[in-house]
Order: structure tokens, then sequence, then C-alpha cells
């Protein structure tokens, strides 16, 4: 064959070879890959836009609202069609520096998504925009559901509030910029539970990122709501609480049905309104609040360790019962107690106390006798049978009790550690440090005999272990309990209720004047109710914490077991 | 004496064009359609023009229209006043000189070829000073894909010419070289192979004409590399790595392809492709237009379209080797290569299997100059065809 033929065959060849060249790569990328590539384009040209859940509510035991959410308004812009002149009348209208709405605007990588400029804006703004959005380009009013608490600062530290995602939380996963988390309280501990689950929307954008309109093929899935949380706290004895407390700035107050750990009272005072944190708020006030002296973001019930005062003195007296102490045997009280070189005094002189009224009278020389008899062991048995260092399980943030043990003292003063510390200890001054939670949880469980955890939310427990200790060791203390309010220190209950029982306590605080304690329990014979009241700085037992104790008691017996 | 035309050449490129006409219309709307229909008008009546025409009138033509195309070139250059220096603004529209320049290369070597008897290496080296002249011009707007299209004519005339295809290789071996030349672990031994084979064929001109483009385009490649704009520079790099630079030249070929391949089997329906509605296909109605209708119209369109592209060049070829009369049938294959060269590099770089380089898809990319030098070629091929049985 001529060359020339070949030639021409040949570019037939090269010709045929390069069109099986593009439609085997056509085949592979549309028939073979087409999917993958489908996919792709579907992944371009559709955004997928969270739709935020409403959060659930929490409770009180009746049913009461304690946090729910709002409807709310922020205000959305558009940066790729905002122009100088809404600028500037938006930042007047927002009472904000122009450039500071332009930095913002800078900021954004993508203009045709609208950014957040103001959360939750008031009534009156919100006003004044409607009124201008005509001639405000690029600017949109948009509802978001945000987050209420009803009773304001009522709740404060029990409830906890929300906030905006810190960057650490965006890393547990879930959780976008912008997305409300809970930070304190119930609202931390129920998050999972609370939150709830995103929904989607699908919006159509173009290369630029610019949104076209709602994708129809594909429907938006609806956002789960979060689950309410029912808790055991009930609002008007919180609320009376608040009220009871009134001229008292520092408190503490924790109310448990003791039967079930139940806590119905859980009120620290002061406390912040957690609504005007939840939505941001400027770093000056935050600061002012975060170092305020009083430190209103602290919860008292469950973070603050107090010296128990004489309310401890029930543990001495378990201590000495469970080394056999004679109950018969009589104490002469001088108001003056010499233990070696030292001098250790009672509140007053009581005469010849016997062990009952010991409790009743709240007769410290009786348990320097104690004390000074048996030493520190019987009151290290004592913490180990009630775990009373330990932190007692409630759901929220807690601190640890404090017991000091014969090696923490000698850490502290040598070997040849004073003994005279253990007559200091076994009134409930000195190293001992409760807090109110841990204070009720004792009371409790001596009151009934069995381990009890309190708790703010019902759900299935084991049954609760009965206290490793003889029953009429327990029936003995309830009785010098009962005593207390019938005859000895907590005598002025009986003007709010008869039916109790308690424990008064003075804390010596070496920063100003005494804190003031009671633990009280309603009814006397079968208590279902107890309640640990501590007021910062108020002096006597006696005199602040049982009266406010004696009213929380009259109330709950009015609401709850005369009503049975 | 003049016969019936091949109507292959007439039918085809018209239903092509059309084709083309929906899918500009698809993919960038009437304002372009409307352009583009004018356009086909001027494009059609020259068409219809020189096909009456015959070889010997095209023969004589041919050299002032080359040298008007080389000095239109020469203006592009200096009257351009944007980079890439490309277009002649003729008030409403504007041409693009180079587009032309093609077909006048085409003819301008066939018409040198048909009248020489030897092919010595002179002849050869004529034949291509006339395709690099324009070429340099062209790469000087700069336009890289098209000055490559420049010196694949040549070859392709020369093929069809009956030129040895050993020969052919020696010619596009310093292509090769340049290739090669990025690493000289495989440059240095590609030199000893080449030069053992051309030791053996004991023709010493050939022997050192060779190793010399070798060993000089070997060299240079790679201070020229540091040489070449950075966009071009970015394509090649592109090309080679797309997915390195997502947003970047090789941004243009992944969306591409993604259009491309997400029209699957049967489409997403005509004017229904998202990729090109929202503006993730970068000009979609030049040189992507295949990928809006591999979007819309799937595996079927694309091998619908396709198939009427190689039918066509098929048929070129076909009349090529029917054509008794040298010159006519050199400027067939010359346009053969022209229209199959630019569907196959169009369409390669559209689904990403070759680097972008900025090519117009014959009688369906938008664009007045293309369209116009297509059936400028298509009036020539009827009028061979029309002659074809004559010497």
């Amino acid at each position: 064959m001529e060359e020339r033929e070949v030639n021409r065959r040949f570019l037939f060849y090269v010709t045929t070879i390069v069109y099986l060249i593009i439609i085997s790569f056509a085949f592979r990328f549309q028939v073979i890959e087409g999917r993958k590539y489908y996919r792709l384009s579907e992944t371009n040209r559709i955004k997928e836009v969270m739709i935020k859940p409403p959060r659930g509510q929490i409770l009180d035991r009746n049913g009461k609202v304690l946090a729910t959410i709002r409807p709310g308004h922020e205000i959305k812009v558009l940066p790729a069609v905002i122009d100088r002149k809404t600028i500037e009348l938006l930042a007047d209208i927002i009472h904000k520096p122009p450039s500071e709405i332009t930095a913002k605007i800078k900021e954004c990588s993508n203009p045709y998504q609208a950014i957040t400029l103001g959360h939750d804006i008031d009534f009156v703004t919100l006003c004044r925009l409607e009124e201008q959005l005509g001639s405000l380009k690029g600017v949109d009013i948009v509802t978001e559901p945000l987050r209420y608490y009803p009773y304001h600062r009522l709740f404060f530290h029990v409830v906890g509030f929300v906030g905006e995602t810190s960057p650490e939380e965006l890393n547990k996963g879930g959780y976008k910029p912008g997305d409300l988390i809970g930070k304190t309280g119930i609202e931390a501990r129920f998050e999972r539970e609370l939150k709830g689950k995103k929904g989607v929307r699908y919006i159509e954008i173009d290369a630029h990122g610019k949104e076209i309109g709602l994708v129809e093929e594909k429907r938006p899935i609806p956002p789960q709501p979060g689950m309410d949380i029912k808790t055991t706290l009930d609002a008007e004895l919180q609320e009376s609480t608040a009220l009871y407390l009134n001229g008292y700035p520092r408190a503490a107050v924790v109310g448990m049905d003791l039967r079930s750990g139940e806590v119905l009272i859980l009120y620290s005072k002061p406390g912040i309104d957690p609504n005007i944190i939840v939505h941001g708020m400027k770093k000056n006030v935050w600061d002012s609040i975060s170092r305020h002296p009083a430190a209103p973001l602290f919860n008292r019930t469950t973070l603050s360790r107090y010296p128990p005062g004489s309310t401890f003195k029930v543990l001495t007296a378990i201590a000495a019962l469970i080394s056999g102490w004679d109950t018969t045997r009589k104490i002469s009280c001088t108001k003056r107690y010499r233990f070696g070189n030292r001098v250790f005094r009672c509140w007053r002189r009581h005469g010849r106390v016997r062990f009952i009224e010991a409790i009743e009278k709240s007769c410290d020389t009786y348990f320097y006798e104690i004390g000074k008899t048996l030493g520190l062991d019987p009151l290290l048995r004592v913490k180990d049978l009630l775990q009373f260092e330990e932190k007692t399980g409630i759901e929220i943030e807690e601190e640890e009790s404090f017991f000091p043990d014969t090696s923490w003292y000698e850490r502290k003063y040598g070997s040849q550690w004073p003994r005279g510390v253990i007559l200091n200890l076994v009134i409930g001054q000195g190293e001992v440090l409760l807090t109110p939670i841990r204070l009720a949880t004792i009371y409790a469980e001596i009151l009934t005999g069995k381990k009890i955890t309190p708790h703010l939310v019902k759900k299935k427990r084991p049954k609760s272990e009965p206290l490793p200790i003889d029953n009429e060791i327990l029936k003995l203390i309830h009785q010098g309990l009962k005593r207390v309010v019938e005859e000895g220190t907590g005598r002025i209950v009986t003007y709010y209720l008869k039916d109790a029982g308690g424990k008064t306590g003075t804390a010596q605080n070496p920063h100003g004047e005494d804190h003031s304690l009671f633990i009280g329990f309603t009814p006397a014979d079968n208590p279902r109710f107890l309640v640990c009241v501590v007021i910062e700085n108020a002096g006597h037992g006696a005199s602040a914490a049982a009266p406010v104790a004696g009213k929380i008691l009259s109330l709950y017996k009015k609401r709850y077991v005369q009503k049975t | 004496m003049s016969k019936r035309p091949d109507p292959n050449l007439i039918i085809l490129p018209v239903v092509i064009t059309l084709l083309g006409l929906i899918f500009i219309y698809s993919a960038s709307g009437d304002k372009f359609l409307i352009k583009q229909l004018i356009w086909f008008g001027i494009a059609s009546t020259i068409f219809f023009l020189i096909s009456r025409t015959s070889p010997r009138f095209l023969m004589e033509i041919t050299f002032p229209f080359y040298i008007i195309t080389v000095i239109l070139l020469l203006l592009t250059l200096f009257l351009a006043t944007r980079i890439p220096r490309r277009w002649i603004s003729l008030g409403l529209f504007s041409f693009q000189p180079s587009e032309l320049a093609k077909v006048a290369t085409i003819l301008m070597i066939s018409r040198y070829l048909s009248q020489r008897r030897r092919k010595s290496i002179i002849e050869v080296g004529i034949v291509f000073l006339i395709a690099i002249l324009p070429a340099i011009l062209v790469f000087m707007e700069p336009n890289l894909g098209s000055s490559i299209a420049f010196l694949v004519f040549p070859f392709a005339i020369l093929l069809g010419d009956g030129m040895p295809l050993f020969l052919v290789f020696l010619i596009l071996s310093p292509i090769l070289s340049i290739v090669l030349s990025f690493s000289i672990l495989v440059w240095a031994p590609y030199i000893i192979i080449l030069t053992f084979f051309l030791i053996r064929r004991r023709e010493p001109i050939t022997l050192l004409t060779t190793l010399t483009a070798n060993s000089i385009v070997g060299l240079f490649t790679p201070l020229l590399w540091h040489g070449l704009k950075e966009y071009q520079r970015q394509r090649i790099i592109g090309f080679l790595a797309p997915w390195l630079d997502p947003k970047g030249i090789g941004w243009q070929t992944i969306q591409s392809r993604i259009a491309f391949g997400s029209g699957q089997f049967f489409g997403k329906g005509l004017l229904a492709g998202t990729q090109k509605k929202l503006s993730f296909l970068p000009a979609p109605h030049t040189d992507f237009i295949i990928s809006v209708i591999g979007e819309e119209l799937g595996f079927l369109g694309v091998l619908f379209a396709v198939s009427l592209l190689f039918i066509l060049s098929l048929r070129i070829l076909k009349l090529a080797r029917e054509t008794k009369n040298r010159f006519s049938a050199l400027a067939s294959i010359g346009i053969f290569s022209l229209i199959t060269y630019h569907w196959f590099v169009n369409i390669g770089v559209a689904i990403g299997i070759l680097p972008v380089t900025g090519m117009p898809l014959p009688f369906i990319s938008y664009g007045g100059s293309s369209l116009l030098s297509f059936f400028l070629g298509m009036g020539i091929l009827v009028a061979i065809s029309r002659f074809r049985f004559e010497h």
C-alpha cells in the first residue's frame, strides 16, 4: 500500500481512538461515577441550615415553670447588600458606633451569609427598627428562641443558666458557635436531655454563596424539642424561703423530704437574675458580678463549707454512744471547762446535765467531757460510718465536706499536736467544715436510719441501705432533737409550729459575726421534711436561723401534711 | 466538472450548530443566543459563498489570505488594549484573528506542499515555518492553547501527504524531550536511546538535526518554564494536581467535571443543570459547554454530540482520501485536524483529562470568530467536495 494511504488510515485510527477515549471517559464520569458527581453537585448547591430546637423546660414538682423559652428578636445583616447609609442609620437605632458594625461586616468571609448584629433587642429598639425597616437595606429581624427564667434570681443557683458555647465546649461535638449550652446547675447537669435535636433546612446557594431559596425536593427535618425536666423543687416553698430571709444578705437553705432525699428547697443568697446573663452581657457587668465580695454566682448550699457549730453535736453524741457512753452520767457545767492549762467555755452555766439534756440545751461542757474522755477515734468512726466527708451525690456542682483526722493534725502541728483541738471539734468548731447539703443529709440519715442521696430529679434508685448504727442510738438522738424544740435551744420554733424537732448551731467565724444555723424537721415523731438553714453573720442559731426554719416547717406542714 | 457535494458536510455542521444554540441559551440566556444567531447568519453566508468556489480559486487566494491574517495578528498585538490581546474590536462585535489564521495557515501549508515534488528536510522546515510564524504571534497574545494548535496542523498535513511515521516521530521527538527534560534522570536515558536508533538508521543529517533539536529544547525548557506567565504555569500545575488548589484554576476543572458527571446517564433535563445555573461552572457557554450538555442531557446527550463531531471528522477524512487533487486533499486533512483537534482538546479539558487551554468546541461553543472560521473551513471542504474527482 502507498505510504499516503497508510498514513490516512493511521489518521482514521487515531481519530477513532480519540473518540473512544472521550466516550469511555464520559461513560466513566457519568455512568460509573455519576452518582458521586451528582452528590458533589448537590453538596455544592445545597447549604444545610440548622433549625434550633426549643430547649426543654425545667419545672418544679407541681409543674410550675422554672426555666422556659420565649421568643427573642435578633438583627441579621447581609454584608453583600447593606450600604453606608444603612449602616449609619442602623448604628443610630441600636446605639452603637458605625465603625463597630463596619468592623463586624469586614470580618465575615461570605458576604451572602447573614451575620447577627444584636441578640435579644429590646422593645423600643425593635419598634424603631420595624418603623425604619423599609429604608434599611440588607437588614432583617429574625425571631429566635431565648431562655427565660420566670422566677428571676430565685432559682439562680439550683436551676443554673445557659450561655453561648465556649471554644472548649465546641470540641465536645454537636455544638456550633452561638448555640446555647447549660453552664451551671440543672441546666448543665441535664444538658443532654434539655437541648433537644437540631432540625435542618435545605437552602439552595450559588457559587458565590448567595442564597437562592429553599430546595423543594429536600424537605426540611423539623427540630426535636428538648425534654422537660421535672424537678423535686417546690417553687412556693422556695419563694417563701426567700421572703423569710429578708434582711439577711447571705444565706443558704436546703429543704428535703428526708425519707426519699427529694430536695424541695435549694436556695442560696445572694443570687442574680439569670435572664440578664443568658443572652450576652457586657464584660464589665459580668466582671463586677463575678468579683462581687458577696459572691452571688456561688451556690452556698452545695459549694460553701461552714463550721457546723452545735449542729455537729449529734455526731459527737453518736460517737459517744457507739463507744458505750453512760447516758445516765451527769456532768456539771460551770460555764468554764479546764483542759490542761487551757480554759474552754460553755455558752451558759447549765449546772448538772444528763446526756439527753446536753443535746437539748446544747451544753458544750458535756461534749468537752466526751471529747476529753474518748479522744478523736470515735468521731473518725462516725465519719466512716456516715461517710460525711464525701459528696452527697446531688445532681449539681458540689463541694466535698471536711473532717480532720490524726494524720492531718500531725501534718499541721507535728506529732505532739495539742489534744485541745478535739474539744473544739466536738462542738463543731475548728477544722470541721460541712456544706449545708451535707449537713441536711447527715440529719436525714440519722432520723431515718437509712443512707440518703439528696436529689433534684426523680428517678429509679436502688433501695437505700440502713445505716450501720444501732437503732436505739438513733432513737435516743431523735429524742434529744425533739426536746431541743420542745424545751431546749430551739424553743422559738414552737411559735410557728409545735410538731417539730431540730438543732441549733452557731458557727464561729474568724472574719466577722457568727453564722447562724438551724436544722429542723417535722412532724416531730415521724419526720417527713427537714430544713437546714444557714444564715451568714447573723449570730446565734436560735435567734436567726431557727425562726426562719420554723416558718418554713410550718408552711411545709400546711402544704403537705395537713392536706393528706 | 463539479459534482454534487457530500451532503454530510452541510447537514452535520448545521445540526451541530443548532445543538450548540440550544446549549448557549441554556448556559447563558437569550442575550448570547441572539448574538450567536447573528454570527450564525454571517457564518452561513460565508459558508455558502466559499462553497460555490473551486479549489483553483482557493489556491489563488491562499497567499493573500495568509498574509492578511498574519497582519491581523500583528495588529491585534498592537491594537488590543487589554491582556490577553486576542480581540480586534469592530464596534458592536469583536473578532479573534487567531481563529481565521488557523484556516489560512492550513491552506498555506497545503498550497506550498502541493507545489513540491519531494519532501526533504528543507521542505519540512518551510512547512513548519509557515505554521510557526502565526503560532508565535498567537503565543504572544498570549494564548498557549491555540499556538499549540498551529503546530498540530503541519503534522497532520505532512502525515496525510505520505510522510513516514518514523519521521513524524523524529519531528515530534523534541516535544518528548521537553516533557522529559524536567527530570535529568529520565531525559539522559531518552537521549541515549534516541542516539542509538539514529546511528542504526545511518542518516547523518537526520541524526545531527534531531539530536541538536532534542538537546536544545531539553536544556532550555527548564529555563523557559520560569519565563512562562504565572497563570500559564498555574494552568499546567492545576492540571497535574487539580485537587491541590480547589479554588484556583483546579477549581474550574473540578466544577466542570462535577457538572459533567452529575448528569449521569439521562441528565438532569434540558435547562435544569444546577451547576451552570448557580454559576459553579465557569465559562458555561464557551470552554465548558460540553459539561452543560453532560449535566442536562447526561451520557446520552454527550454520546450524541461527540458522535456527530466524530462522524464529521470521519467524513472529512473520507473526502481527503477521495480527492484526486493534491492541494484539496492536503487542505481537507488540515481542516480535519483543525476540527478534530478542537473537539478533542475542548472536551478533554472540560472533563479534566487535559490541561485547561481555552479552546472552543467546534460549532457548539459561543463565539463568532470560531464559528465563522469553522464554517469557512466547511465551505472550503464543500467546494473541494464538488471538485473531488478532478486532478
